[in-house]
This record gives structure tokens, C-alpha cells and sequence, in this order.
């Protein structure tokens, strides 16, 4: 049986991480930002949101923005190009929450939504829509935004009062409940209403056919198909299509779990 | 003649899917609350609406499929 103890502290130490850089009460970022750089992020509670750029990229209030958020976000941007959803995949923490949530449900009682639906076009039409509706109907981008949801939580921890609104319950359940305990995988917000990892994931793709990010790869001769990859993968990305294994790069988060699991060490990332 | 029949409702289906993601947030025009809104501080009630529709939307597809018995198996395939 092999030790996943290692492999998952180090991944739970570099969501950790990701938690202490953008979460009050520690929001390392911003006073990295404020007190190193003497810079001022603006936009809190989220000292750094992508949300909100991706939502105006089509309209001149991305310029208009904060300087040091757009700065961030299109260095942020340049990353994933280089190097894939790192964000998703290595700091975020609202992703992570929900998919240590879902362990708690057994796998019987959880939806495996690929089922039901072709999720990487839900995905992708909700980002479009996302992108394009501030040209016409405005501003959009903290509607049933987990980052706030979690972020509320946070606050509510550490002993801030939150006034529980309608918007935020619907939030919290869809986040939680349904797309975390009782989604395998448990990152349904992720694969279907997070634009933030959306654009992500865009970015990969494109990088990846153009040969820059490396991606998913499995070395077939290696590969015994036993599936425990696919059954590990906790954005779901991993299929075994005409009997050959393969790693989605429309929603996989380079998060390394295939790879952890899998017993004849045939999964790498290459380009 | 049955392939090509099935890649065309594959097709289809992948586009009416795009569409419905795209209906999340265009969705929220419907509501009349877009403009200004923040969805979650409660100021307006009504962006919350495409997440509600997609859930809705979610648990019908599987309720249908189930009910047709057209819920795809092999893939992934060891997701069973
Ligand atoms: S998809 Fe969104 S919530 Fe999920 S890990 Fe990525 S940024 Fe976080
Ligand atoms: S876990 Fe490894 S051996 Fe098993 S199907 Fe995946 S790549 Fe193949
Ligand atoms: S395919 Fe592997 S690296 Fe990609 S999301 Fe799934 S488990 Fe993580």
C-alpha cells in the first residue's frame, strides 16, 4: 500500500500557503504589497482578484482598474501560460476546501457529473457569457463567488459577525453541498462555476498545443489501465477514451494526484 | 449512418451544454439585477439565479437520464 501521508501534506502545506497569501487575517500578499512595496492593492477583501479583470477584459474598466491588480493579474496570467492552472492546482485553497470536504461523503452517494453532462462546455460557455455580458449589462463578477463565500467564512472564524444573506446561503450550498460533499471529486464549483479557474485552464490549453506549459502525459506501455487515476482525479480529468488514457487540459489542474496514484509510475508531465 | 447520427446529437448536445453555461451569467439580465450588483452582498437578491438554474438544470439532466437509462458508463471508466 503506498504512503499518500507525504504527498498530501505537502500538497495540504501549498494550499496553506496559498491561504496565508490571500486570506485575512494573514494576507501576506497585500502586506507584501503595502508594507515592502508600498503599494496599495485595493479591492479587499480580496486583495488580489483575477475575477474581477477577467469580467472587464472586454471593456475599458480593465484599465481602469487598480494598477497593482492589473500588474498582478496579467503577470498571473503569463504564469499559467508558462506553466499551467498553478494557482487551482498548487494555492487555492477554496478548491481545496471543497475537495477534502468531499471525502467525508462515501463514493456511492456522490454524482459523477461526466455522466449527465459534457462539463468542459458548461465551463467554457459560462466563461464566455462571464466575460462578455459587462460589455452589455455590467458588472458581474462576485455573483455566487466561492472566494467570497470562503473568505466569509474565514471571518466568521476568526470572530468577525457576517450578516448570512439569502445570495450568500445559495452561494454557500451550491459551494459546499452540492458540488462539494456530494460531487466526486468534490470541485464541481470549480469544473462548472468558477471563472477564475476557467480562464486558468484556457490559458493551459492554449499553451499546451502550442508546446510552452508541459501537460498530463501517460506513457502507454507503462500503463496497466487499472483506472485509479481516472477514479483519483479530483477535477475529473483523466478518461480512458479507445482504451488510452488520457488527461483533459480543459480542466485538468496540474495538482499531481494521477500521478501520486498511480501504481506503475506511467503518468509525467511533458510537452 | 448511425455513427454519423450520434456524433450529430453528441454535437448538439455539447452545444445546447455551452449554452446553458453560457445562460449563467446571461441568466442575470433576465433578473434585471446585472447592472451594479454584487450577488452575495445582498443589495439586489438576483445574480444568484444562473447558480440556482444550473443546479436545477443539473438535477433534471440526471433525473432524465437516469430515467431513460441513458447515462453514459463508459467514461471514465472507473468511476463506477
Ligand atoms: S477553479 Fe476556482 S475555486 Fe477551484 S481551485 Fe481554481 S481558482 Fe480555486
Ligand atoms: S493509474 Fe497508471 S497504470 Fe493505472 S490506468 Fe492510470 S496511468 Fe494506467
Ligand atoms: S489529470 Fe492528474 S494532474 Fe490533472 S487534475 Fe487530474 S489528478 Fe490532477
Amino acid at each position: 500500500m503506498k504512503n499518500t501521508l507525504p504527498f498530501t501534506l505537502k500538497r495540504t502545506a501549498g494550499y496553506l500557503f496559498g491561504f496565508a497569501l490571500l486570506y485575512a487575517p494573514f494576507e501576506l500578499y497585500r502586506r507584501f504589497m503595502e508594507g515592502v512595496l508600498a503599494l496599495q492593492p485595493g479591492f479587499f477583501p480580496h486583495a488580489f482578484c483575477p475575477r474581477i479583470p477577467t469580467a472587464e477584459i472586454f471593456t475599458s474598466g480593465f484599465f481602469d482598474l487598480n494598477s497593482v491588480m492589473v500588474w498582478s493579474t496579467i503577470v498571473f496570467w503569463l504564469l499559467c501560460l508558462v506553466f499551467g492552472p498553478f494557482f487551482c492546482g498548487r494555492l487555492c485553497i477554496a478548491g481545496f476546501f471543497t475537495e477534502t470536504l468531499s471525502h467525508i461523503v462515501p463514493d456511492k452517494y456522490k454524482i459523477e457529473w461526466e455522466k449527465y453532462v459534457p462539463v468542459a462546455h458548461i465551463r467554457y460557455g459560462m466563461l464566455l457569457a462571464y466575460m462578455l455580458l459587462p460589455l452589455w449589462y455590467g458588472f458581474y463578477p462576485c455573483a455566487y463567488c466561492n472566494f467570497y463565500f470562503f473568505d466569509s467564512l474565514v471571518s466568521v472564524i476568526f470572530g468577525a459577525a457576517l450578516d448570512f444573506t439569502l445570495p450568500l446561503l445559495i452561494s454557500g450550498v451550491l459551494y459546499m453541498v452540492l458540488f462539494g460533499l456530494f460531487t466526486k471529486g468534490g470541485r464541481g464549483y470549480c469544473r462548472f462555476l468558477c471563472p477564475q479557474g476557467a480562464m486558468q485552464s484556457f490559458w493551459f490549453y492554449i499553451s499546451a498545443r502550442l508546446g510552452i506549459a508541459a501537460r498530463i502525459k501517460v506513457d502507454e506501455s507503462a500503463c496497466v489501465k487499472c483506472g485509479l487515476c481516472v477514479k483519483s482525479c479530483p477535477m475529473r480529468a483523466m478518461s480512458i477514451k479507445n482504451g488510452s488514457v488520457q488527461s483533459s487540459t480543459a480542466l485538468c489542474i496540474k495538482c499531481g494526484v494521477c500521478s501520486h496514484n498511480c501504481p506503475r509510475g506511467a503518468i509525467h508531465t511533458g510537452r | 449512418m448511425s455513427s454519423m447520427k450520434t456524433k450529430f446529437l453528441q454535437s448538439k448536445d455539447k452545444a445546447l451544454n455551452f449554452a446553458v453555461g453560457a445562460g449563467i451569467p446571461a441568466g442575470t439580465v433576465l433578473s434585471g439585477t446585472a447592472g451594479g450588483c454584487t450577488g452575495v452582498c445582498g443589495s439586489c437578491g438576483g445574480t444568484c439565479l444562473g447558480g440556482l438554474a444550473l443546479a436545477v438544470y443539473l438535477g433534471g439532466r440526471v433525473i432524465f437520464k437516469r430515467h431513460n437509462k441513458t447515462v453514459l458508463q463508459a467514461e471514465p471508466s472507473a468511476n463506477k
